[in-house]
């Protein structure tokens, strides 16, 4: 005779674990940002201490936003980002070759890594007033420039497009690089060793090992890289706003496109301030598939390609 | 031969950046704790 073995089930367990997690992010993220994307459709902004709305109105909050200074803004946020980017992963996968290849016997690797990660440990709105006082006329960087007989007259800084929309690049580039370099270092010491050393029987130099070998196979993590800084710099905030006092000066040149949903914010406007956030959303999750497309490529080690293009040739 | 040469000047030129990066962090480092005594 068979006896029905009773069955414990634990699954439960692991749903009653998960459950805080997820009723905190259905309360405070899904149902705000469920909001968010309601309130875009409605005209609902406060006018003295009088509150306007809300009023069904459509599209005509992003028809009215298209017409605003927001394309000038996503293009402002667009040139901060690539000047604090381009050089920040350039300098990080250099920086991370040099710290994982031995030949180079660099002393000091481990106070090395530590400096260039300090940086990133100063909360941004403390790293903008520290360029702000430094860059300002009367601040020591102007100081030592006219002592050392560099220029006649203080510098305006950030008084200049060129001028703020550097400090800007250069503090994103000095708080981010080090964060980009670690992760690259941990992406290049998981490549096997044995790929490394075959390519050096086979005369491989320095230059062809890293386009060929190190860069293709660090694509997943340069993928990480790209989208969680698309997405940082998109949502850049704190470091032009407190350099400009908010104002993104000069002309508006350095106001990105978070700084202008604070204004919105400010005015209580949650309609516009609610479009804006879907256009950034949208433009961040295309952008991102992209990225995404491009650098993870299925066909990796290119056995696919040369399958179909052996297959065309026997065709021909 | 010729490789141990590139790779002696890859390490200087590796260990000059690397000083000059460093010395940048540490700089900006030392004003934020200078200014943060100096205000306190």
């Amino acid at each position: 005779m068979k006896t029905k073995r009773k069955k414990i089930d634990y699954s439960k367990w692991g749903y009653i674990f998960i459950l805080p997690f997820f009723l905190c992010f259905f309360i405070f993220s899904f149902v705000p940002l469920i909001d968010t994307i309601r309130y875009s459709f409605f005209e609902y902004y406060r006018s003295g201490i009088k509150e306007i709305g809300p009023n069904f109105i459509g599209m005509a909050n992003y028809g009215s936003l298209l017409k605003s200074d927001m394309i000038k803004y996503a293009s402002n946020t667009l040139i901060l980002w690539i000047i604090g980017f381009i050089p920040q992963i350039v300098i990080a996968l250099m920086l991370a070759e040099w710290f994982v290849d031995a030949r180079l016997k660099i002393h000091g690797t481990q106070f090395f890594k530590v400096v260039i990660y300090l940086p990133n440990l100063i909360m941004a709105s403390a790293f903008a007033m520290l360029f702000f006082t430094m860059f300002s006329t009367n601040g020591p960087i102007n100081s030592i420039l006219l002592a050392m007989g560099l220029t006649q007259q203080p510098i305006d800084f950030l008084g200049s497009v060129v001028g703020t929309r550097s400090l800007v690049g250069l503090m994103n580039f000095l708080m981010w690089f080090g964060n980009t370099t670690i992760m690259l270092m941990a992406a290049i010491m998981g490549i096997s060793p044995d790929i490394f050393e075959a390519s050096e029987l086979d005369g491989c130099n320095s230059m062809q090992r890293f386009f060929s070998i190190t860069l293709p196979l660090i694509r997943p993590i340069l993928a990480y890289t790209l989208i969680t800084s698309i997405i940082g710099g998109l949502q850049m905030f704190d470091v032009p706003q407190i350099l400009t006092n908010g104002q993104g000066t000069p002309d508006r040149t350095s106001m990105t496109l978070i700084m202008f949903l604070n204004s919105h914010l400010k005015s209580k406007n949650y309609g516009m301030a609610g479009a804006l956030s879907v256009y950034l959303f949208i433009v961040s999750g295309i952008l991102c598939f992209f990225v995404y497309r491009m650098t993870n490529n299925e066909d990796s080690d290119g056995s696919k390609a040369a399958a179909k293009k052996a297959r065309k040739g026997k065709r021909g | 031969m010729k490789s141990k040469g590139s790779n002696y000047f890859r390490s200087i030129f590796a260990h000059v950046m690397l000083v000059i990066l460093s010395f940048m962090c540490l700089f900006f480092f030392y004003s934020l704790f200078k200014m943060a005594v100096v205000n306190a």
